[in-house]
């Protein structure tokens, strides 16, 4: 049985991700801050007969982060898809002439460094397996080719994580591993405030974790197709 | 079978469905009342939705012998 972890898993995309990885066997690890929300998810992943556990996972905890990497060796016995996909601060609301800086910094720690620790802490259990995925959750907001300045905070965080697939598809294609970014698109969920149903939205993150191993690597998608930096 | 003039939603869809819910109050039953029920309200709490769920679901709803119809019509 493949094991996945997805962190931000209690609602919106990651929550349909573990969803639709759920049904096509996989074990799920919902990685989720808070404990209520955390069992809240187990409860309804299980209700659906899936293969779910709840892990506790706060992105801006350094220590929770790699604490999460050892909890999934003892309960899964190891992983062999990691989906980066907790992020905050969605900031329509912020100019660039005026941030606010904690929240710039929130979306840096949470978005681009959190997702880069996780990638870390997983390492050692993504090396053992027979077909290692990464998919870094992004955004066309993070896209250099039509960066504009309507989420500041964002975007920077989004430039910098697909900056970071871009240097994990490098680093780790020797060893298997295909990292890619994917845009889920403009998605109805709380952080979307709008846009096309949610399993849509995740039906290319579910597409990135379960490419074959001559899948591509280094890529940004949405729906499985490419789209530009 | 379902509590009369109810809807029948998959756990999963009801929660993607939220957003559509925000005006109505509801009430969520499922079959035993226990976490499948719970679980959905919390979420559409946490989404600002007026809602509770059904204690003991819709097997105590039979054993009261309260009305039942079939499943959305079907």
């Amino acid at each position: 049985m493949k094991t996945v972890l997805i962190t931000g898993a209690n609602r919106g995309l990651g929550l349909e991700v573990a969803h639709q990885l759920g049904a096509k066997g996989f074990h799920v690890l919902a990685g989720i801050r808070n404990a209520e929300a955390g069992r809240r998810a187990e409860a309804l992943l299980r209700g659906a007969g899936i293969r779910a556990d709840y892990v506790p996972l706060d992105m801006a905890a350094p220590d929770m982060i790699a604490a999460a990497a050892d909890m999934i060796a003892g309960m899964a016995g190891g992983l062999d898809v990691l989906i980066n996909n907790a992020a905050v601060h969605y900031d329509t609301h912020q100019r660039v002439g005026a941030p606010d800086f904690a929240i710039v910094e929130e979306a840096l720690a949470i978005n681009t460094v959190g997702a880069w620790r996780m990638t870390v802490a997983a390492l050692p259990h993504l090396l053992r397996s027979e077909a290692p995925r990464i998919v870094n959750v992004s955004s066309e907001s993070g896209a250099w080719s039509s960066m504009t300045g309507t989420t500041p905070a964002y975007s920077l965080s989004k430039i910098g994580l697909n900056a970071l697939t871009r240097m994990m598809a490098s680093e780790f294609r020797g060893d298997g591993i295909l990292v890619n970014a994917v845009c889920p698109g403009w998605t109805a969920t709380d952080m979307g405030g709008g846009g096309r149903p949610v399993p849509e939205g995740a039906r290319g993150i579910v597409w990135a974790a379960t490419l074959p191993d001559d899948g591509p690597t280094g890529g940004f998608f949405r729906d499985g197709k490419p789209i530009d930096w | 079978m379902q509590v009369p003039h109810s809807r029948f939603r998959h756990p999963f869809d009801a929660l993607n469905s939220a957003g559509a819910e925000k005006r109505h109050q509801l009430v969520i039953c499922c079959v035993h009342g226990h976490e499948v029920s719970r679980a959905v309200c919390g979420f559409l709490r946490d989404e600002g939705i007026d809602c509770r769920y059904l204690v003991g679901g819709f097997e105590a709803w039979r054993e009261a012998d309260l009305p039942v119809e079939p499943i959305d019509g079907h």
